[in-house]
Protein backbone atom coordinates (compact mmCIF):
# COMPACT_ATOMS: atom_id res chain seq x y z
CA UNK A 1 0.00 0.00 0.00
CA UNK A 2 1.00 3.13 -0.80
CA UNK A 3 0.19 6.34 0.31
CA UNK A 4 0.72 10.39 -0.60
CA UNK A 5 -0.47 13.00 1.42
CA UNK A 6 -1.49 16.82 0.87
CA UNK A 7 -2.74 19.69 2.79
CA UNK A 8 -3.13 23.18 2.89
CA UNK A 9 -4.37 25.95 5.58
CA UNK A 10 -6.90 28.20 4.47
CA UNK A 11 -5.29 30.63 2.24
CA UNK A 12 -4.59 33.82 4.03
CA UNK A 13 -4.75 31.63 7.30
CA UNK A 14 -1.41 31.28 9.24
CA UNK A 15 -0.33 27.13 9.25
CA UNK A 16 -1.14 26.91 13.37
CA UNK A 17 -4.92 27.90 12.12
CA UNK A 18 -5.34 24.94 10.74
CA UNK A 19 -8.32 22.58 12.11
CA UNK A 20 -8.03 19.31 9.84
CA UNK A 21 -6.64 16.46 10.90
CA UNK A 22 -5.36 13.25 9.21
CA UNK A 23 -3.81 10.08 10.83
CA UNK A 24 -2.38 6.58 9.38
CA UNK A 25 -0.91 3.64 10.31
CA UNK A 26 -0.09 1.43 6.93
CA UNK A 27 0.65 -1.46 8.61
CA UNK A 28 -2.53 -1.54 10.52
CA UNK A 29 -4.63 -0.70 7.70
CA UNK A 30 -6.60 1.98 9.55
CA UNK A 31 -6.69 5.68 7.81
CA UNK A 32 -8.72 8.46 9.66
CA UNK A 33 -9.30 11.99 8.57
CA UNK A 34 -11.23 15.00 10.47
CA UNK A 35 -12.41 18.44 10.05
CA UNK A 36 -12.40 20.71 13.12
CA UNK A 37 -15.50 23.12 13.24
CA UNK A 38 -14.44 26.53 12.84
CA UNK A 39 -16.97 27.93 14.94
CA UNK A 40 -15.99 26.21 17.92
CA UNK A 41 -12.41 26.29 20.53
CA UNK A 42 -10.30 23.86 20.08
CA UNK A 43 -11.62 22.22 17.38
CA UNK A 44 -8.16 21.35 16.16
CA UNK A 45 -7.19 19.40 18.53
CA UNK A 46 -10.39 17.70 18.59
CA UNK A 47 -9.96 16.52 15.24
CA UNK A 48 -6.63 15.21 16.00
CA UNK A 49 -7.83 13.41 18.69
CA UNK A 50 -10.95 11.36 16.72
CA UNK A 51 -8.25 10.76 14.17
CA UNK A 52 -5.41 9.53 16.59
CA UNK A 53 -7.48 7.69 19.04
CA UNK A 54 -9.38 5.56 15.50
CA UNK A 55 -5.74 4.70 14.16
CA UNK A 56 -3.94 3.63 17.89
CA UNK A 57 -7.22 2.07 19.00
CA UNK A 58 -7.81 -1.85 18.53
CA UNK A 59 -11.31 -1.14 17.11
CA UNK A 60 -12.50 -3.07 14.64
CA UNK A 61 -14.85 -1.47 11.82
CA UNK A 62 -15.62 -5.33 10.47
CA UNK A 63 -17.05 -6.38 13.99
CA UNK A 64 -20.31 -5.12 15.79
CA UNK A 65 -20.67 -1.28 15.33
CA UNK A 66 -22.64 -0.94 17.51
CA UNK A 67 -21.18 1.67 20.20
CA UNK A 68 -17.97 2.19 18.52
CA UNK A 69 -18.46 5.98 18.54
CA UNK A 70 -19.45 5.49 22.17
CA UNK A 71 -16.22 4.12 22.96
CA UNK A 72 -14.41 6.63 20.16
CA UNK A 73 -15.64 9.62 21.28
CA UNK A 74 -14.94 8.89 25.22
CA UNK A 75 -11.26 8.25 24.48
CA UNK A 76 -10.98 11.58 22.35
CA UNK A 77 -12.53 13.56 25.16
CA UNK A 78 -10.03 11.87 27.93
CA UNK A 79 -7.38 13.19 25.30
CA UNK A 80 -8.62 16.65 23.98
CA UNK A 81 -9.67 17.37 27.43
CA UNK A 82 -5.81 16.99 28.92
CA UNK A 83 -4.60 19.09 26.08
CA UNK A 84 -6.13 22.19 27.03
CA UNK A 85 -4.54 24.23 29.84
CA UNK A 86 -8.30 25.01 31.16
CA UNK A 87 -7.07 26.83 33.99
CA UNK A 88 -4.60 29.40 31.96
CA UNK A 89 -7.25 30.44 29.38
CA UNK A 90 -8.13 34.39 28.99
CA UNK A 91 -11.84 35.14 29.67
CA UNK A 92 -12.72 35.04 26.10
CA UNK A 93 -11.74 31.45 25.66
CA UNK A 94 -12.40 29.87 29.10
CA UNK A 95 -15.84 31.24 28.69
CA UNK A 96 -16.23 29.71 25.04
CA UNK A 97 -14.33 26.66 25.55
CA UNK A 98 -17.04 25.28 28.22
CA UNK A 99 -19.36 24.80 25.09
CA UNK A 100 -16.76 22.21 23.49
CA UNK A 101 -15.76 21.33 20.24
CA UNK A 102 -17.11 20.11 16.78
CA UNK A 103 -15.48 17.87 13.94
CA UNK A 104 -16.41 15.51 11.38
CA UNK A 105 -15.32 12.46 11.22
CA UNK A 106 -14.18 9.41 8.64
CA UNK A 107 -12.34 6.11 9.77
CA UNK A 108 -11.27 3.62 6.82
CA UNK A 109 -9.96 0.19 7.49
CA UNK A 110 -8.51 -2.06 5.13
CA UNK A 111 -7.71 -5.40 5.47
CA UNK A 112 -7.27 -8.81 3.15
CA UNK A 113 -9.74 -11.78 3.75
CA UNK A 114 -8.68 -14.55 1.95
CA UNK A 115 -6.91 -13.05 -0.60
CA UNK A 116 -8.65 -9.77 -1.43
CA UNK A 117 -8.80 -6.57 -0.30
CA UNK A 118 -11.99 -5.44 2.07
CA UNK A 119 -12.87 -2.25 3.07
CA UNK A 120 -14.70 -0.62 5.88
CA UNK A 121 -15.36 3.14 6.73
CA UNK A 122 -17.59 5.07 8.76
CA UNK A 123 -18.64 8.54 8.83
CA UNK A 124 -20.07 11.36 10.71
CA UNK A 125 -20.70 15.01 8.42
CA UNK A 126 -19.01 15.91 5.11
CA UNK A 127 -15.62 14.78 4.90
CA UNK A 128 -15.61 12.09 1.97
CA UNK A 129 -14.06 8.77 1.11
CA UNK A 130 -13.90 8.22 -3.01
CA UNK A 131 -13.39 4.75 -4.76
CA UNK A 132 -11.54 5.52 -8.23
CA UNK A 133 -11.58 2.76 -11.13
CA UNK A 134 -8.76 4.32 -13.02
CA UNK A 135 -9.37 7.78 -13.12
CA UNK A 136 -13.10 7.77 -12.98
CA UNK A 137 -14.69 8.03 -9.83
CA UNK A 138 -16.34 4.47 -8.82
CA UNK A 139 -17.96 5.45 -5.57
CA UNK A 140 -17.78 7.84 -3.13
CA UNK A 141 -19.12 7.92 0.64
CA UNK A 142 -21.18 9.84 2.18
CA UNK A 143 -21.68 12.51 -0.22
CA UNK A 144 -22.94 11.71 -3.37
CA UNK A 145 -23.03 14.97 -5.66
CA UNK A 146 -21.26 18.29 -4.64
CA UNK A 147 -24.92 19.68 -4.25
CA UNK A 148 -25.24 17.92 -0.83
CA UNK A 149 -22.14 19.84 0.75
CA UNK A 150 -23.75 22.82 2.74
CA UNK A 151 -22.56 24.74 5.77
CA UNK A 152 -24.24 22.65 8.72
CA UNK A 153 -22.46 19.32 8.44
CA UNK A 154 -22.95 16.26 10.98
CA UNK A 155 -20.31 16.77 13.28
CA UNK A 156 -19.29 15.09 16.21
CA UNK A 157 -19.26 16.76 19.80
CA UNK A 158 -16.31 16.38 22.30
CA UNK A 159 -18.96 17.30 25.21
CA UNK A 160 -18.78 19.95 27.51
CA UNK A 161 -15.26 21.53 29.03
CA UNK A 162 -13.82 22.11 32.12
CA UNK A 163 -15.63 22.43 34.95
CA UNK A 164 -17.84 19.99 33.51
CA UNK A 165 -15.94 17.00 34.43
CA UNK A 166 -13.59 14.57 31.89
CA UNK A 167 -15.21 11.68 32.82
CA UNK A 168 -18.76 12.65 31.27
CA UNK A 169 -20.34 10.71 29.12
CA UNK A 170 -21.26 12.03 25.80
CA UNK A 171 -24.11 11.45 23.51
CA UNK A 172 -23.19 9.16 21.05
CA UNK A 173 -23.67 10.38 17.51
CA UNK A 174 -25.51 8.54 14.98
CA UNK A 175 -22.72 7.21 11.87
CA UNK A 176 -23.55 5.97 8.43
CA UNK A 177 -21.50 2.96 7.31
CA UNK A 178 -19.81 1.76 3.91
CA UNK A 179 -18.15 -1.20 2.99
CA UNK A 180 -16.89 -3.34 0.09
CA UNK A 181 -14.01 -4.85 -1.88
CA UNK A 182 -11.09 -3.19 -3.68
CA UNK A 183 -9.31 -3.82 -6.51
CA UNK A 184 -5.59 -3.94 -7.65
CA UNK A 185 -6.15 -0.88 -10.27
CA UNK A 186 -8.44 0.68 -7.66
CA UNK A 187 -7.44 3.75 -5.52
CA UNK A 188 -8.85 5.68 -2.38
CA UNK A 189 -8.79 9.18 -2.11
CA UNK A 190 -9.58 10.47 1.39
CA UNK A 191 -10.91 14.19 1.70
CA UNK A 192 -12.17 17.23 3.87
CA UNK A 193 -15.22 18.80 2.62
CA UNK A 194 -13.33 21.63 0.24
CA UNK A 195 -11.09 19.20 -1.63
CA UNK A 196 -13.59 16.73 -1.96
CA UNK A 197 -16.60 19.03 -3.50
CA UNK A 198 -13.81 19.93 -6.06
CA UNK A 199 -13.10 16.24 -7.12
CA UNK A 200 -16.72 15.87 -7.53
CA UNK A 201 -16.92 18.94 -9.37
CA UNK A 202 -13.86 18.85 -11.75
CA UNK A 203 -13.18 15.02 -11.74
CA UNK A 204 -11.36 14.66 -14.66
CA UNK A 205 -8.69 17.45 -14.19
CA UNK A 206 -8.65 16.46 -9.99
CA UNK A 207 -7.82 12.65 -10.80
CA UNK A 208 -5.25 13.51 -13.65
CA UNK A 209 -3.31 15.93 -10.85
CA UNK A 210 -3.62 13.27 -8.67
CA UNK A 211 -2.62 10.40 -10.17
CA UNK A 212 -0.20 11.80 -12.61
CA UNK A 213 1.29 15.12 -10.60
CA UNK A 214 0.78 15.09 -6.84
CA UNK A 215 3.30 16.98 -6.48
CA UNK A 216 2.50 19.74 -8.25
CA UNK A 217 -0.68 19.90 -5.48
CA UNK A 218 1.37 22.46 -3.89
CA UNK A 219 1.40 25.10 -6.33
CA UNK A 220 -1.93 24.29 -8.26
CA UNK A 221 -4.10 23.90 -5.17
CA UNK A 222 -3.59 27.62 -4.33
CA UNK A 223 -4.30 28.73 -7.63
CA UNK A 224 -7.18 27.29 -7.96
CA UNK A 225 -8.59 28.42 -4.39
CA UNK A 226 -7.47 32.16 -6.05
CA UNK A 227 -9.80 31.18 -9.24
CA UNK A 228 -12.32 30.53 -7.19
CA UNK A 229 -12.48 26.87 -8.38
CA UNK A 230 -11.86 25.66 -5.15
CA UNK A 231 -13.53 26.66 -1.64
CA UNK A 232 -11.32 28.84 0.40
CA UNK A 233 -10.79 26.22 3.56
CA UNK A 234 -8.60 24.11 5.14
CA UNK A 235 -7.51 21.21 2.22
CA UNK A 236 -6.77 17.79 3.12
CA UNK A 237 -5.93 14.93 1.12
CA UNK A 238 -4.92 11.40 0.99
CA UNK A 239 -4.10 8.97 -1.81
CA UNK A 240 -4.29 5.58 -0.97
CA UNK A 241 -2.57 2.82 -3.85
CA UNK A 242 -2.47 -0.74 -3.63
CA UNK A 243 0.21 -2.47 -4.71
CA UNK A 244 1.46 -6.32 -3.98
CA UNK B 1 0.14 5.59 25.15
CA UNK B 2 -1.82 7.51 23.20
CA UNK B 3 -1.01 10.82 24.04
CA UNK B 4 2.67 10.01 23.60
CA UNK B 5 1.78 8.63 19.35
CA UNK B 6 -0.14 11.55 18.68
CA UNK B 7 2.48 14.32 17.33
CA UNK B 8 4.10 11.06 14.85
CA UNK B 9 1.08 10.79 12.14
CA UNK B 10 -0.49 14.45 12.29
CA UNK B 11 -0.42 17.36 10.12
CA UNK B 12 -0.15 21.03 10.32
CA UNK B 13 -0.91 23.59 8.13
CA UNK B 14 1.92 25.84 6.19
CA UNK B 15 1.45 29.98 5.11
CA UNK B 16 0.54 30.35 1.61
CA UNK B 17 -0.32 34.07 0.67
CA UNK B 18 -3.73 35.14 -0.26
CA UNK B 19 -4.64 36.63 -3.71
CA UNK B 20 -8.50 36.56 -3.06
CA UNK B 21 -8.41 40.41 -2.80
CA UNK B 22 -9.77 40.82 -6.97
CA UNK B 23 -12.20 43.18 -8.29
CA UNK B 24 -14.05 42.81 -10.70
CA UNK B 25 -13.94 44.79 -14.08
CA UNK B 26 -15.35 45.43 -17.43
CA UNK B 27 -13.97 47.95 -19.86
CA UNK B 28 -11.35 48.75 -17.06
CA UNK B 29 -14.46 50.25 -14.55
CA UNK B 30 -14.76 48.65 -11.07
CA UNK B 31 -18.01 47.19 -10.26
CA UNK B 32 -19.69 48.51 -7.70
CA UNK B 33 -22.36 46.06 -5.98
CA UNK B 34 -23.86 47.76 -3.26
CA UNK B 35 -25.18 43.93 -1.71
CA UNK B 36 -23.37 44.07 2.17
CA UNK B 37 -21.99 40.84 0.57
CA UNK B 38 -18.08 41.59 1.29
CA UNK B 39 -16.49 39.18 3.07
CA UNK B 40 -15.42 40.30 6.52
CA UNK B 41 -12.20 38.76 7.60
CA UNK B 42 -8.83 39.56 9.23
CA UNK B 43 -7.47 41.29 5.86
CA UNK B 44 -11.00 43.26 5.52
CA UNK B 45 -12.59 43.96 8.64
CA UNK B 46 -15.50 45.41 9.55
CA UNK B 47 -16.63 48.66 11.86
CA UNK B 48 -19.17 48.74 14.33
CA UNK B 49 -19.33 52.45 15.92
CA UNK B 50 -21.56 53.04 18.85
CA UNK B 51 -22.85 56.49 19.73
CA UNK B 52 -23.94 56.96 23.29
CA UNK B 53 -25.99 59.67 25.08
CA UNK B 54 -24.77 60.83 27.98
CA UNK B 55 -27.18 63.18 28.68
CA UNK B 56 -28.54 64.34 32.07
CA UNK B 57 -31.73 62.56 30.92
CA UNK B 58 -30.40 59.06 30.76
CA UNK B 59 -30.34 58.80 34.33
CA UNK B 60 -33.94 58.64 34.52
CA UNK B 61 -35.77 55.18 34.65
CA UNK B 62 -35.93 52.95 31.44
CA UNK B 63 -39.97 52.24 30.91
CA UNK B 64 -40.25 48.95 33.20
CA UNK B 65 -37.08 49.09 34.82
CA UNK B 66 -35.65 49.36 37.55
CA UNK B 67 -32.36 51.20 36.40
CA UNK B 68 -31.56 54.03 34.53
CA UNK B 69 -31.27 54.50 31.02
CA UNK B 70 -27.37 55.25 31.10
CA UNK B 71 -27.06 51.73 33.26
CA UNK B 72 -29.22 49.97 30.77
CA UNK B 73 -27.54 51.50 28.07
CA UNK B 74 -24.03 51.03 28.96
CA UNK B 75 -25.16 47.39 29.71
CA UNK B 76 -26.21 46.70 26.42
CA UNK B 77 -23.83 48.00 24.68
CA UNK B 78 -20.70 46.38 26.85
CA UNK B 79 -23.12 42.66 26.25
CA UNK B 80 -22.66 43.99 22.49
CA UNK B 81 -18.89 44.25 22.53
CA UNK B 82 -18.84 40.38 24.72
CA UNK B 83 -20.85 38.90 21.96
CA UNK B 84 -19.07 40.14 19.11
CA UNK B 85 -15.64 38.76 20.93
CA UNK B 86 -17.19 35.43 21.29
CA UNK B 87 -18.19 35.40 17.82
CA UNK B 88 -14.49 36.18 17.15
CA UNK B 89 -12.42 34.05 19.23
CA UNK B 90 -11.15 31.12 18.26
CA UNK B 91 -8.13 28.52 19.03
CA UNK B 92 -5.36 31.04 19.43
CA UNK B 93 -7.21 33.93 20.67
CA UNK B 94 -9.52 36.40 19.19
CA UNK B 95 -9.49 37.19 15.36
CA UNK B 96 -9.76 40.81 14.44
CA UNK B 97 -12.94 40.66 12.63
CA UNK B 98 -14.38 43.67 13.87
CA UNK B 99 -13.18 47.09 14.72
CA UNK B 100 -14.82 49.06 17.27
CA UNK B 101 -15.16 52.61 18.34
CA UNK B 102 -17.54 54.56 20.50
CA UNK B 103 -18.45 57.87 20.77
CA UNK B 104 -19.89 59.49 24.16
CA UNK B 105 -21.85 62.67 23.97
CA UNK B 106 -23.13 64.89 27.11
CA UNK B 107 -21.18 63.69 29.75
CA UNK B 108 -19.36 67.51 29.28
CA UNK B 109 -20.60 70.38 27.83
CA UNK B 110 -21.42 70.54 24.07
CA UNK B 111 -18.80 67.32 24.14
CA UNK B 112 -18.42 64.34 22.13
CA UNK B 113 -15.36 62.42 22.56
CA UNK B 114 -14.14 58.79 22.30
CA UNK B 115 -14.70 56.53 25.01
CA UNK B 116 -11.75 54.23 24.91
CA UNK B 117 -8.31 55.85 26.47
CA UNK B 118 -6.15 57.35 24.47
CA UNK B 119 -8.00 55.64 20.89
CA UNK B 120 -10.65 56.26 18.67
CA UNK B 121 -11.27 52.89 16.23
CA UNK B 122 -9.31 50.16 17.77
CA UNK B 123 -9.18 45.82 16.69
CA UNK B 124 -11.80 43.82 18.36
CA UNK B 125 -8.96 41.71 20.39
CA UNK B 126 -8.01 45.22 21.63
CA UNK B 127 -11.30 45.25 23.54
CA UNK B 128 -11.19 41.73 24.57
CA UNK B 129 -7.61 42.47 26.13
CA UNK B 130 -8.56 45.58 27.71
CA UNK B 131 -11.87 45.78 29.84
CA UNK B 132 -11.50 47.88 32.59
CA UNK B 133 -12.91 45.47 34.91
CA UNK B 134 -13.94 41.78 34.76
CA UNK B 135 -17.28 40.43 36.94
CA UNK B 136 -17.28 37.20 37.94
CA UNK B 137 -20.52 35.29 37.81
CA UNK B 138 -21.25 31.94 38.96
CA UNK B 139 -23.53 30.42 36.56
CA UNK B 140 -25.49 26.57 36.76
CA UNK B 141 -25.00 24.60 33.36
CA UNK B 142 -26.25 21.48 32.96
CA UNK B 143 -24.05 18.78 31.11
CA UNK B 144 -24.92 15.83 28.52
CA UNK B 145 -25.64 13.97 31.55
CA UNK B 146 -27.96 15.91 33.38
CA UNK B 147 -25.99 17.05 35.85
CA UNK B 148 -25.84 21.14 37.46
CA UNK B 149 -22.48 22.07 37.46
CA UNK B 150 -21.17 25.33 39.10
CA UNK B 151 -19.06 27.32 36.93
CA UNK B 152 -17.70 30.82 37.60
CA UNK B 153 -17.86 32.53 34.07
CA UNK B 154 -16.36 36.32 33.64
CA UNK B 155 -18.10 38.91 32.26
CA UNK B 156 -15.50 42.06 31.08
CA UNK B 157 -16.53 45.41 31.73
CA UNK B 158 -15.71 48.55 29.21
CA UNK B 159 -17.96 51.07 30.38
CA UNK B 160 -19.76 52.49 32.92
CA UNK B 161 -22.92 54.58 32.76
CA UNK B 162 -22.55 58.20 32.97
CA UNK B 163 -25.75 60.96 32.67
CA UNK B 164 -24.42 64.68 33.14
CA UNK B 165 -24.91 67.19 30.87
CA UNK B 166 -26.81 68.45 27.79
CA UNK B 167 -27.11 66.69 24.26
CA UNK B 168 -24.39 67.49 21.79
CA UNK B 169 -25.93 64.98 19.02
CA UNK B 170 -24.75 66.64 15.71
CA UNK B 171 -21.13 66.52 17.11
CA UNK B 172 -21.30 63.07 17.84
CA UNK B 173 -22.03 62.41 14.23
CA UNK B 174 -19.99 64.84 12.62
CA UNK B 175 -17.13 63.57 14.88
CA UNK B 176 -18.03 59.89 14.04
CA UNK B 177 -18.06 61.16 10.16
CA UNK B 178 -14.08 61.98 10.57
CA UNK B 179 -13.65 58.63 12.22
CA UNK B 180 -15.63 57.02 9.28
CA UNK B 181 -13.37 59.35 6.71
CA UNK B 182 -10.27 58.01 7.48
CA UNK B 183 -11.67 54.32 8.20
CA UNK B 184 -12.74 53.82 4.98
CA UNK B 185 -9.70 55.82 3.59
CA UNK B 186 -8.28 52.16 4.44
CA UNK B 187 -11.04 50.01 3.61
CA UNK B 188 -12.53 51.16 0.73
CA UNK B 189 -13.47 47.06 -0.27
CA UNK B 190 -14.37 46.33 3.28
CA UNK B 191 -18.06 45.17 4.85
CA UNK B 192 -19.75 49.19 5.22
CA UNK B 193 -19.68 50.48 8.35
CA UNK B 194 -22.06 50.37 11.32
CA UNK B 195 -22.91 52.98 12.97
CA UNK B 196 -25.62 52.63 16.24
CA UNK B 197 -26.67 55.88 17.87
CA UNK B 198 -28.68 55.34 21.48
CA UNK B 199 -30.36 58.31 22.80
CA UNK B 200 -33.31 59.25 24.68
CA UNK B 201 -34.29 62.64 23.15
CA UNK B 202 -33.58 65.23 20.29
CA UNK B 203 -30.04 67.05 19.84
CA UNK B 204 -29.31 70.37 21.87
CA UNK B 205 -26.34 71.28 19.13
CA UNK B 206 -28.46 71.84 16.01
CA UNK B 207 -30.55 69.62 13.41
CA UNK B 208 -29.26 66.31 13.44
CA UNK B 209 -30.51 65.28 9.68
CA UNK B 210 -28.19 67.17 7.57
CA UNK B 211 -24.86 65.40 9.71
CA UNK B 212 -26.33 62.22 9.67
CA UNK B 213 -27.32 62.66 5.73
CA UNK B 214 -23.59 63.44 5.87
CA UNK B 215 -22.25 60.20 7.14
CA UNK B 216 -25.01 57.92 5.20
CA UNK B 217 -23.91 59.27 2.39
CA UNK B 218 -20.11 57.33 2.90
CA UNK B 219 -19.80 54.44 1.41
CA UNK B 220 -17.25 51.64 0.58
CA UNK B 221 -17.62 49.26 -2.81
CA UNK B 222 -20.27 46.67 -0.72
CA UNK B 223 -22.74 49.84 -0.11
CA UNK B 224 -23.55 52.74 2.12
CA UNK B 225 -22.54 53.32 5.69
CA UNK B 226 -25.60 52.46 8.07
CA UNK B 227 -27.18 54.50 10.49
CA UNK B 228 -29.58 52.90 12.81
CA UNK B 229 -31.02 54.95 15.47
CA UNK B 230 -32.55 53.29 18.91
CA UNK B 231 -34.33 55.81 21.45
CA UNK B 232 -35.18 55.16 24.70
CA UNK B 233 -38.24 55.72 26.14
CA UNK B 234 -39.36 56.51 29.66
CA UNK B 235 -42.80 55.93 29.23
CA UNK B 236 -44.67 52.94 29.11
CA UNK B 237 -48.12 54.01 27.52
CA UNK B 238 -46.69 53.31 23.98
CA UNK B 239 -45.48 50.63 22.50
CA UNK B 240 -42.39 49.91 21.46
CA UNK B 241 -42.11 50.76 17.18
CA UNK B 242 -39.25 48.37 15.48
CA UNK B 243 -37.97 48.69 12.34
CA UNK B 244 -41.04 51.07 11.27
CA UNK B 245 -41.24 51.74 7.31
CA UNK B 246 -43.14 54.59 7.44
CA UNK B 247 -43.31 58.00 9.58
CA UNK B 248 -47.27 57.27 10.01
CA UNK B 249 -46.34 54.63 12.33
CA UNK B 250 -44.94 56.55 14.73
CA UNK B 251 -47.17 58.88 17.10
CA UNK B 252 -47.86 62.46 15.56
CA UNK B 253 -46.85 64.54 18.74
CA UNK B 254 -43.23 62.67 18.74
CA UNK B 255 -41.66 65.61 16.56
CA UNK B 256 -38.01 63.98 17.90
CA UNK B 257 -38.95 60.25 16.50
CA UNK B 258 -39.72 61.53 13.07
CA UNK B 259 -36.48 63.05 13.11
CA UNK B 260 -34.23 60.11 14.35
CA UNK B 261 -36.37 57.73 12.04
CA UNK B 262 -35.74 60.15 9.17
CA UNK B 263 -31.68 60.00 10.02
CA UNK B 264 -32.14 56.15 10.29
CA UNK B 265 -30.67 53.72 7.10
CA UNK B 266 -33.25 51.80 5.09
CA UNK B 267 -32.60 48.13 6.29
CA UNK B 268 -30.31 46.44 3.90
CA UNK B 269 -31.87 42.93 2.93
CA UNK B 270 -29.31 40.80 5.00
CA UNK B 271 -30.80 43.01 8.26
CA UNK B 272 -34.28 42.17 7.08
CA UNK B 273 -33.51 38.47 7.11
CA UNK B 274 -31.93 38.40 10.41
CA UNK B 275 -35.00 40.70 11.39
CA UNK B 276 -37.45 38.12 9.61
CA UNK B 277 -35.59 34.88 11.56
CA UNK B 278 -36.19 36.84 15.14
CA UNK B 279 -39.90 36.82 13.85
CA UNK B 280 -40.51 40.30 13.15
CA UNK B 281 -42.82 41.81 10.38
CA UNK B 282 -40.37 43.74 8.31
CA UNK B 283 -42.05 45.72 5.72
CA UNK B 284 -40.39 47.36 1.97
CA UNK B 285 -38.98 50.56 3.30
CA UNK B 286 -38.19 49.74 7.02
CA UNK B 287 -35.84 51.44 8.70
CA UNK B 288 -32.61 51.19 11.40
CA UNK B 289 -35.05 52.69 14.06
CA UNK B 290 -36.75 51.67 17.27
CA UNK B 291 -38.95 54.11 18.51
CA UNK B 292 -39.65 53.73 22.66
CA UNK B 293 -37.34 51.50 22.92
CA UNK B 294 -37.43 49.29 26.61
CA UNK B 295 -34.90 46.75 26.87
CA UNK B 296 -35.67 44.07 25.08
CA UNK B 297 -36.35 46.13 21.80
CA UNK B 298 -32.88 47.90 22.59
CA UNK B 299 -31.21 44.54 22.93
CA UNK B 300 -32.68 43.16 19.72
CA UNK B 301 -31.70 46.42 17.70
CA UNK B 302 -28.15 45.97 18.67
CA UNK B 303 -27.93 41.92 18.39
CA UNK B 304 -29.53 42.56 14.80
CA UNK B 305 -27.03 45.26 14.41
CA UNK B 306 -23.81 43.52 14.77
CA UNK B 307 -25.71 39.91 13.64
CA UNK B 308 -25.77 40.24 9.53
CA UNK B 309 -22.36 41.49 9.59
CA UNK B 310 -20.99 38.29 11.25
CA UNK B 311 -22.56 36.12 8.65
CA UNK B 312 -20.10 37.62 6.38
CA UNK B 313 -17.34 36.27 8.67
CA UNK B 314 -14.41 34.22 6.41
Amino acid sequence: MKIQNFHLSKLGNPSKEYEDSLSFDLKKGRFAIADGASGSTFSDIWARSLTETFVNSRIDLFGDTNGIMGQMVSTSRDYWYDNINWKALPWFLKNKSISGSYSTFLALQIKKVTGRLKFKSISVGDSCMFILEGNKIKNSFPIKVPEEFGNNPKLIWSGQGSPVKKSLKVPEPELLEFSGGLEKNETVILATDAAAKWIMEATEYAMNLFLNDFQSLDSKIPKLINEGKIKNDDFTVSLLEFTD
Amino acid sequence: MLVDSLSSFCFKGKIINSNANAKHSINGNVLQCMTYSAEISRRKPGLFLFLLDQSRSMSHKLAGQQTSKAREATDAINRQIYEIIYRCTKTEGVRDYFEIGIIGYGSKTDTAESLLPNATIVPISKMAENPIRIEKTTKRITDSEGEEVETEMEFPVWFEPVANFNTPMVKALKLAKEWCTEWLHEHSDSYPPVVINISDGAATDGDPIPAAEDLKSMSTSDGNLLLWNCHLSESKQDDAVIFPSDEDQLPKTDKFSRELFRMSSLLPEPFQDVAAERGLEIKNGARGYVFNAGLDELLELLDIGTRAPTENLH
